[in-house]
């Protein structure tokens, strides 16, 4: 999720430090005083002495924050390790208060484990590989790890501990490292090595941090930590807190997703620097051939086509494309018609899933889930929406020591915990009228309203990558999604109104009925009669009321009629025929009066 | 407590408290012979809805339309209100019998040991009018009693309250209170011609320190604002038990009028009961708009509410004759108001001196 800026940032360092000193007035990372010494100055700009200062950049704003984006580093990328070898991933983590915002942080996982010679290029190495990927990730490319050991470099100056244990042939082979990172060169430094003896494969790293706060908030790691169970029905995380409570999420699920395919990207989801990319890591050589092989639905025909509405000669090598061309061209895909990208790509958590996900963190009184077929935004990039809703139990929040219903935002899985209020989700789930659905007070209401958009390329808004730009299509699928299952809910709060209802009408039969008739007979100075036929037949009744069955009573009524009104006569008045609707007026309140 | 039938020598107060008795009494054995045919027994009460009250031309007043609620012992809504109107019947029975009246304040303080009890007075309130729209039984008779007194009255008539003989002349200045339990009083007595009731207890001592009672041979009653349901009671029994004509005089403007016409008319709420209450031969005898102008009373401008009020009234029926349309038009036209007292402008003796003589000569003749 910080990658980008990221990126681009290094990139532009190197740029500087390559072309030495040729910045001119005017730009924004360098003054131009006219007494500088650009030579002296400029060394201080390594990168981290550069994030020291843009901490934000790596995505470690705020206390609590950079704690939670520590966990979602190393989680996430200890589900993508576990995945990509088959294994149902199972976390222990371990977060050790040191002192006041100084915590130890211990990760383990049982992935496949880091061979020896690649442990310090995973932890140490920023910014390797930005080839352009069109596959559904969980959304990092390559700071992710890195990152968590950099800041705690960055904020206490220790070592990174790493114990892997990994396949090597049919063996098992462990190594125990401690290790600095080499900010300035991009690499590690080994301090210690050891063998380890591990019976079987994984990694556990451990980290210190300072400045940073473990907190039960929306925005903390443990909420994060649950959030992600949800999501990841498959996986297992064991959680010892600072307190030393430990929390065991348990496996729901015990099916290893399938790995999401590479598909080739849509021709409508490519921007010109997308194409620059692509060009530039072909080994096609000519531009067409390169476009077909690097985009999905991209024909010669319409290659063809490309090079008549651009006038670009597509016998060019691609590596000589220029920024202006691949504008030229992509300006071009926005006016053509292409067919749908393909969705094999997309794999989505599956309803079953999500239910057993949900079930098992939230025990809900009641959930419904849906997953919808793929659908496609901004005319080529393909998504699918996942929905759950989950009623009771362990539903929502608890605020001031009241269930309030909570919206947990996924992207590929990911929970998205940030920038809640500008994303596609929270505002297509505030746009739908929940009164309809018998849920006069939303907020107030113990329910957990899950979202997952899975897409190769999830329309972020911002380069956080925390919430999801609410492009008109996807807005409507995710309420579409939501509705349904918030039918499912009405329909499940309905039978249960009724249910109570029913227990609630016989009681009262239960308790009224012998005492009004011994009353009725104290009244009338008569014994009591038996009257069980007369109770189950009310409660019979009552029943059939209540399916909705019409009971007639329509010629009693007549009868008793015809007495009232006679007896009335005698008492002196008689009923007026005619009825007029006249507004009267009168001082005192009107009683309420029940027909 | 079955007592002998027997309606020889039985005072207006026995043959009330007898046939209200075995009204209640009744009500339990429609019930319980439901119960022994295996019917779910339902007691139907006259709707006292707004579409269920209608003006009764002949009669002059508002009577109950000929729909009806339901109390079913079938219903799980209904149960209730059947079970509490069946201990309230029987708390009235017991109240009947040993002659106690109790106000319905302590009926819903008792309620709290039935088996069904009231969530809220107003709940026992609407179960008790129940009672007395479906029996047609006034809530006095059932031994129920507001808790406010009934009016003032002064004047030379005579009434026997429980053992106690009363001259509401020789009552004290203030006169003979009308008790809630007005239909338990008897009239032994009464040396008067007329009734003359005033809105205010103001012009009431005005009118007994003018010896108005002597000089028009009058009762007079002080009304207190809205008559309370007593002073109704007691007025129409003094009307149609002693054919004594009765005059109101109250403030000119709205609701003065209206005072007077809920005495005369009876009022919408209590439809059921203003058989009993409504006193259609009372005459208004003012103020109204014509006084003002003919008298040149001090006024007061009529206010925003007082207009509204104004023409809500010249829509209802009871308003519709041709002296009320131009009374209230005319009023409506001069925009102003006056208070009865406004006429000690002339001097405090005024009012009784000429004003009176004046209308009771228009009125009665």
């Amino acid at each position: 999720m910080l990658s980008d800026v990221i990126y681009i940032l290094i990139k532009l360092i190197i740029l500087i430090i390559e072309n030495s000193i040729k910045i001119k007035g005017g730009h924004n990372l360098v003054e131009t005083d006219a007494g500088l010494d650009w030579q002296k100055d400029f060394q201080h700009l390594t990168p981290s002495e550069f994030f020291r200062k843009n901490k934000q950049m790596l995505g470690f704003t705020g206390k609590i924050r950079s704690l939670t984006i520590v966990f979602h580093e190393l989680i996430t990328n200890s589900f993508d390790a576990a995945e990509e070898s088959g294994i149902l991933p199972d976390i222990d983590i371990e977060l050790i208060r040191v002192d006041k915002e100084h915590y130890i942080l211990r990760h383990k996982d049982n992935g496949p484990g880091i061979p020896e010679d690649y442990v310090m290029q995973v932890y140490c190495s920023m910014f390797a590989g930005s080839k352009f990927r069109n596959i559904q990730s969980r959304g990092q490319q390559g700071l992710g790890c890195s990152g968590c050991v950099l800041l705690s470099q960055m904020t206490t100056g220790k070592p990174a501990r790493v114990i892997s244990c990994y396949k090597d042939g049919d063996e098992i082979k462990g190594v125990k490292m401690k290790f600095q990172m080499d900010v300035k060169n991009n690499t590690g430094i080994l301090m210690e090595r050891e063998d380890y003896v591990g019976e079987s494969t994984g990694v556990c790293i451990e980290l210190q941090f300072k400045e940073v706060s473990y907190s039960m908030a929306e925005q903390g790691a443990f909420e994060y930590i649950r959030r992600t169970m949800i999501g990841n029905p498959h996986a297992k995380i064991t959680f010892r807190d600072p307190t030393g409570h430990k929390y065991i999420f348990k496996r729901a699920a015990d099916i290893v997703p399938t790995l999401p395919k590479e598909v080739l990207p849509h021709p409508k989801g490519v921007s010109a620097d997308d194409l620059m990319t692509m060009a530039k890591n072909t080994d096609k050589r000519r531009y067409k051939s390169m476009l077909t092989s690097s985009m999905s639905r991209m024909s010669n025909k319409r290659a063809d086509e490309i090079a008549e509405m651009t006038g670009i000669d597509m016998n060019k090598r691609p590596k000589d494309m220029t920024f202006p061309e691949a504008e030229a061209i992509v300006q071009c895909f926005k006016k053509m018609k292409f067919m749908a990208p393909p969705t094999d790509g997309l794999i989505p958590i599956g309803s079953e899933q999500i239910e057993k996900g949900m079930k098992q963190i939230l025990k809900p009184e009641f959930v419904t889930t849906i997953t919808r077929k793929p659908v496609t935004y901004a005319g080529g990039v393909s998504f699918i929406i996942e929905a759950g809703l989950a009623y009771g139990g362990d539903s929502g929040r608890i605020i001031n020591e009241q269930r309030k219903s909570e919206i947990m935002r996924f992207a590929n899985r990911v929970p998205l915990t940030f920038d809640a209020g500008s994303c596609a989700i929270t505002e297509a789930l505030k746009s739908i009228d929940w009164k309809r659905y018998g849920l006069k007070d939303l907020d107030n209401t113990p329910l957990t309203l899950f979202v997952n958009i899975i897409s190769t390329q999830v329309p972020y808004l911002s380069t956080g990558k925390q919430s999801v730009s609410p492009e008109p299509e996807i807005v409507q699928e995710i309420r579409q999604a939501t509705m349904k299952l918030a039918r499912q809910l009405q329909k499940h709060l309905r039978a249960k109104r009724a249910a109570k209802e029913k227990e609630k009408r016989s009681k009262v039969f239960e308790e009224y009925v012998p005492v009004i008739i011994e009353e009725a007979a104290k009244l009338g100075e008569t014994g009591v009669p038996e009257y069980q036929e007369v109770l189950a037949k009310v409660t019979k009744r009552a029943l059939a009321e209540l399916l909705g069955e019409k009971v007639e009573e329509e010629v009693e009524e007549e009868e008793l009629d015809a007495i009232i009104m006679e007896e009335l006569d005698e008492h002196g008045y008689a009923v007026d025929e005619e009825h007029s609707n006249l507004n009267y007026t009168e001082d005192e309140d009107e009683g309420d009066f029940e027909e | 407590m079955a007592e002998e039938i027997n309606h020889e020598g039985k005072s207006h107060k026995e043959v009330r408290k007898e046939y209200t008795f075995n009204k209640l009494k009744g009500l339990g054995q429609e019930i319980i012979e439901e119960i022994e045919k295996q019917q779910v027994p339902s007691i139907r009460v006259p709707s006292r809805g707004t579409g269920n009250i209608v003006y009764d031309d002949a009669k002059r007043y508002y009577v109950l339309g000929d729909r009806y609620g339901r109390r079913s012992l079938g219903n799980v809504k209904q149960i209730r209100k059947l079970g509490q109107m069946v201990y309230v019947a029987n708390f009235c029975k017991d109240l009947v019998a040993r002659e106690k009246t109790a106000t319905i304040r302590e009926m819903y303080y008792v309620s709290e040991g039935w088996g069904i009890s009231f969530k809220s007075q107003q709940e026992s309130n609407i179960v008790g009018e129940d009672l007395e729209v479906t029996l047609g039984t006034t809530r006095e008779d059932l031994g129920l009693m507001p808790e406010e007194d009934g009016a003032s009255v002064y004047g030379d008539i005579t009434l026997l309250d429980d053992d106690v003989e009363i001259n509401a002349a020789k009552a004290g200045k203030s006169g003979y209170t009308i008790s809630p339990t007005i239909d338990q009083v008897e009239f032994l007595d009464c040396g008067v011609e007329r009734v003359i009731a005033v809105e205010t207890m103001g012009m009431f001592h005005r009118m007994v320190q003018e010896d108005a009672h002597k000089r028009f041979n009058t009762l007079i009653v002080g009304l207190k604002g809205q008559a309370a349901r007593a002073t109704r009671r007691f007025i129409k029994r003094v009307n149609e038990e002693l054919e004594l004509p009765v005059y109101i005089c109250n403030d000119g403007d709205p609701w003065g009028f209206h005072i007077a016409q809920v005495i005369i008319s009876g009022s919408a709420k209590l439809a059921h009961v203003n058989h009993d209450l409504a006193t259609p031969n009372a005459k208004f005898m003012g103020v109204t708009a014509s006084d003002i102008i003919k008298y040149d009373l001090p006024t007061d401008k009529l206010k925003d509410v007082d207009v509204m009020r104004l023409k809500e009234l010249s829509k209802d029926p009871r308003y519709k004759n041709d002296f009320w349309q131009t009374e209230i038009k005319k009023m409506l036209k001069i925009g102003k108001k006056a208070e009865q007292q406004s006429f000690s402008k002339y001097g405090l003796e005024y009012v009784v001196d000429n004003y009176f003589p004046e209308k009771l000569e228009q009125l009665e003749n």
